[in-house]
């Protein structure tokens, strides 16, 4: 008895945030969504699916995230498998490195992109020096430079998680694996990919939900058209003086996630009660 | 609860009453009598206004309330939030008023805050005094201009030695060729009709789908639409773009650091920002007192040595050197080749507006 009352206690904070910061927002936003002016609707979800330019927003999100996503995941992988398999002081160098670059503001990052490859920025200067181009190229503004920045913003996350995972996984096994004759196809494919799976997919994950979200990389290098749902969001919310549109495209852009985080726990062979089990351990 | 706070704000002037009073007891007995309300009456001991605050708060700050503070002994506290027009609308009608006087932070927020009642009614008589010299439109019954500001056309000096003379030239690729930006702000769509040869004077109703026309025939050329405020003229600055349109501010600024800029005036669309004051207010009398202290004139020109931004007092002129005034976006000059921005046209029409604007943004 004694013992589930410090239980509660303990619980309580933990409980109290969630339901603060998770759970109420999202019951507001869901009320908000399918409200207008007092009446019960599905206007504002009819008006975000139908309505440019949100399809045309919604796509060039779910476009940028995969791309950034698929592109940090091409970065960090060989990287992190690279510095989980050694051991010592050089791990420890690579992800104090890793965490330093992590604390660089992001507008900071953003902004330097700007300098590098503006039309009389770095690359161009070198580029049109050593006489390889005649023209500047143009570099900044194009979704190109977005993916570029986003990048660089996410793979060290990716790499970190990535890292402490893969420093997990039982080595011995792929010793015992290799002394009874598996090549190095079957070596990867049975003994390590399969204890590096849910690490890996959940980081993808991890990287697409954080790169959906994203604001000021396109704000301040993408394009015209580059728009992003968050930026659409700000526009309704600064704009329109209602949150209803903003709100639904909200949640939709939850559900959205997950049901992603749905298929990414079965691709990783696990369910969401095998996952909290996991990690209550 | 509502009672509670305004009760212990009671308490809390009439302990500021009493101090300041003491004060001028104490030194200068002669002040406490000069109300700096118009109709000579005392004005209270507290106001409080609300500004965004960054570099502008401390200009106004320095030019009109510290000086509010020791010419009038009335104390001004000045808060610092960001907000939107639904939540000064949450504000107002929630009665739990956290300030008494703010402005506007969009055009249309000035008409709209009038139709929905949530700014107070000045009393009968306030501008008399003041009305011949401020400039024609610039006050009304619910407050007066706190900074009018434009959009003018920069450009390239480096590129463009003779320079661009309007948003005509903007559009002439041929003559002008090279990379643009353009502020993502549907004001642009005003910059387009004037480009596109609409008289100053018919530009509203705005021509919505010959507008997005002559938007379509530049888009190809446009590398940007900026979303922070210098983002545009720092790439002129830089060499990122031979034109952007920009605010009158940031462009005078540039002007002063960078040798690449320069600067058409031809067809600039001014923007006004207005101070009001809260319905409902408990202080009323001391913003009205502000608010009136606020069109001096050797105040405004204070602002305008600060900001290059001044008010509606066309008296500021007098007071302010040569260089000074050819920054400023509303004198009689500036405005007589502006578009001066309809703010009841934007707010009948800024939803639907928006959405379309975000639509022809995201094509591809």
């Amino acid at each position: 008895m004694r013992g589930r009352g410090v239980h509660l206690v303990l619980m309580a904070p933990a409980c109290l945030f969630v339901f603060a910061f998770v759970i109420a927002p999202i019951g507001i936003a869901l009320i908000d969504s399918f409200s207008n002016e007092g009446t019960w609707t599905l206007g504002n979800y009819v008006h975000v699916l139908t309505e440019p330019p949100y399809p045309r927003v919604l796509l060039n999100t779910l476009v940028i995230a995969t791309l950034t996503t698929l592109l940090s995941m091409a970065v960090a992988f060989p990287a992190a498998v690279f510095v989980a398999s050694r051991s010592g002081r050089a791990v420890g160098i690579v992800v104090s490195l890793l965490a330093i670059t992590l604390s660089i503001s992001v507008l900071v990052k953003i902004f330097a992109w700007q300098v590098l490859l503006a039309r009389n920025g770095l690359i161009n200067g070198a580029l049109l020096g050593a006489g390889i181009i005649t023209d500047p190229l143009l570099m900044l503004y194009t979704r190109a430079s977005v993916v570029v920045a986003m990048v660089q913003i996410m793979a060290p996350y990716a790499c970190l998680l990535m890292i402490a995972g893969m420093r997990r996984i039982d080595r011995d096994l792929m010793t015992a694996a290799r002394t009874l004759g598996a090549r190095s196809l079957r070596l990867f494919r049975d003994v390590y990919w399969s204890q590096v799976r849910f690490c890996v997919v959940m980081t993808t994950l991890i990287i697409f939900i954080g790169s959906s979200g994203f604001f000021v990389a396109p704000a301040l290098v993408g394009g015209p058209g580059e728009i992003m749902l968050g930026m659409k969001m700000q526009s309704d919310l600064v704009n329109q003086y209602e949150s209803g549109l903003a709100a639904t495209t909200g949640i939709l852009l939850t559900a959205f996630l997950l049901a992603v985080t749905f298929i990414a726990l079965r691709l990783s062979g696990r369910s969401f009660r095998n996952v909290a089990e996991e990690l209550a351990r | 609860m509502t009672r509670f706070v305004s009760s212990s704000c009671r308490t809390h002037t009439l302990a500021a009453a009493l101090a300041v009073a003491m004060g001028c007891l104490g030194t200068h007995a002669a002040a406490q009598t000069a109300s700096c309300h118009p109709d000579g009456r005392p004005a209270g001991t507290e106001v409080i206004f609300n500004s965004s605050g960054g570099t502008y708060g401390d200009a106004i700050q320095r030019a009109f309330f510290t000086p509010f503070e020791r010419d009038c002994g009335i104390k001004v506290t000045h808060v610092n939030s960001q907000r939107n027009y639904a939540q000064l609308r949450q504000l107002v009608r929630s009665g739990n008023l956290a300030w008494d006087i703010g402005a506007t932070v969009a055009d249309q927020e000035f008409p709209l805050g009038i139709r929905d009642g949530l700014f107070h009614k000045l009393p009968a008589g306030y501008w008399d005094k003041l009305a011949a010299d401020m400039i024609p439109g610039s006050f009304n019954e619910y407050g007066a201009w706190a900074t009018p500001y434009s959009q003018v056309l920069v450009y390239s000096k480096e590129a463009f030695p003779d320079g661009l003379k309007s948003w005509a030239d903007y559009w002439d690729v041929a003559r002008f060729p090279g990379p643009r930006a353009l502020s993502n702000n549907p004001i642009m769509l005003v910059v387009a009709l004037i480009a596109d040869g609409v008289p100053l004077d018919k530009i509203y109703p705005l021509d919505l789908d010959r507008a997005f026309r002559k938007l379509d025939t530049i888009r190809p050329h446009i590398r940007s639409f900026y979303r922070t405020a210098d983002q545009g003229v720092q790439g002129v600055a830089n060499g990122e773009f031979v034109a952007s349109s920009t605010l009158s501010g940031r462009a005078v600024v540039a002007m002063r650091t960078s040798p690449r800029v320069g600067t058409s005036w031809d067809g600039a669309v001014l923007h006004t920002s207005w101070t009001f004051i809260l319905k409902d207010s408990p202080r009323a009398r001391g913003a009205e007192a502000l608010l009136y202290y606020m069109q001096r004139p050797d105040r405004q020109a204070e602002l305008a040595k600060l900001t290059g931004y001044t008010g509606g007092n066309r008296r500021v002129l007098e007071m302010l050197d040569q260089e000074i005034i050819n920054a400023l976006p509303a004198t009689p000059e500036r405005i007589a080749t502006s578009s001066v921005v309809d703010a009841e046209w934007w707010a009948d029409n800024n939803a639907r507006v928006v959405q379309r604007w975000d639509a022809w943004m995201s094509q591809r």
